[in-house]
């Protein structure tokens, strides 16, 4: 029995729909400098604040998938980091607000799936987990669906 | 650039991208996934991965970053999706291409929607995406 195979079902189907307790950031200028350093994207809109007042926003604006670098739930409690190995299966996106620098952005997750399947890897489990963000003025800003795979 | 400049087909300017270990490590350290198996080239190669591969989430972002650079400021990204369907790996050329394959007004909003993907190297479309832009239409008193 693999270490993987230790996950109870019941383990699983009590996750299944269950809230993380919501955790708030505060999106600082710096960090999404930081963010656009690391991937490598030097468009001004991250940066230059009179840019960003020029196309109507009061801040620079955050890439879209910055919104990665704030953490739901304390993942190492998550049942699929139960398992032996993880992979990053895709994501699914939707934006409604801009993120700006200065924002309050509040982080919920939630396991919405979990599929058994059998490929190359072997027996895998495909998880799905949504992150719904929250800014300051109770807007949804966007939702994240994570995919992720075990074996 | 405005919603009626483009049409199906249209190709987004293909975005060139070289992630590097030191990127890899970057990426790591700012979203703070510290899965081993972009990073440490013993431990992937333990659990039986040919070496370091890129994170998902930074491929993620050149696809997302494909889109802002074509757009700029012309509209805005309403949808992304990407599948990981293969690896790629650090110190290696990805290039993120796209086309429209629709456009269409609905609630009022400009849409289209692209088609996306990386290639790698060898021209192998590793990761599949699409994304749906709200594009500015022209105003009426501004021509073609």
């Amino acid at each position: 029995m693999s270490e993987f195979d230790s996950i109870s079902d019941s383990v699983i189907k009590r996750s299944i729909g269950v809230e993380s307790a919501p955790i708030t950031y505060v999106v600082g200028t710096s960090d999404i400098i930081d963010f656009t350093d690391a991937v490598g994207d030097f468009n001004e809109i991250y940066r230059e604040r009179n840019l960003a007042k020029r196309r109507g926003l009061n801040n620079i604006v955050a890439p879209p998938t910055f919104l990665r670098t704030l953490k739901g739930s304390r993942s190492e409690n998550n049942p699929e980091h139960l398992g032996a190995h993880l992979l990053d299966g895709g994501s699914e996106w939707n934006y409604f607000e801009p993120i700006l620098a200065g924002d309050n952005i509040t982080v919920v997750d939630k396991l919405l799936d979990v599929l058994e399947k059998t490929g190359k890897l072997g027996k895998m489990l495909i998880w799905t987990r949504e992150f719904k963000y929250t800014n300051q003025h109770s807007k949804v800003v966007a939702i994240h669906k994570w995919t992720r795979i075990t074996y | 650039m405005y919603w009626e400049d483009v049409r199906i087909g249209t190709e987004i300017p293909s975005l060139e991208k070289y992630p590097t270990k030191e990127m890899l490590l970057r990426y790591a350290s700012v979203t703070g996934d510290l899965y081993r198996i972009h990073y440490d080239e013993e431990y992937a190669k333990s659990i039986g991965l040919p070496g370091v591969i890129v994170q998902g989430g930074l491929k993620n972002a050149f696809l997302a970053q494909l889109i802002t650079d074509w757009i700029q400021g012309s509209g805005r990204l309403r949808k992304l999706t990407c599948a990981h369907r293969d690896m790629d790996f650090p110190n290696s050329t990805l290039i993120c291409k796209g086309f429209v394959s629709r456009r269409y007004r609905e609630n009022g909003l400009s849409l289209v929607d692209c088609t996306i993907w990386i290639e790698n190297d060898e021209g192998y479309k590793t990761t599949p995406g699409s994304a749906i832009v709200n594009l500015d239409s022209r105003p009426k008193n501004i021509q073609s």
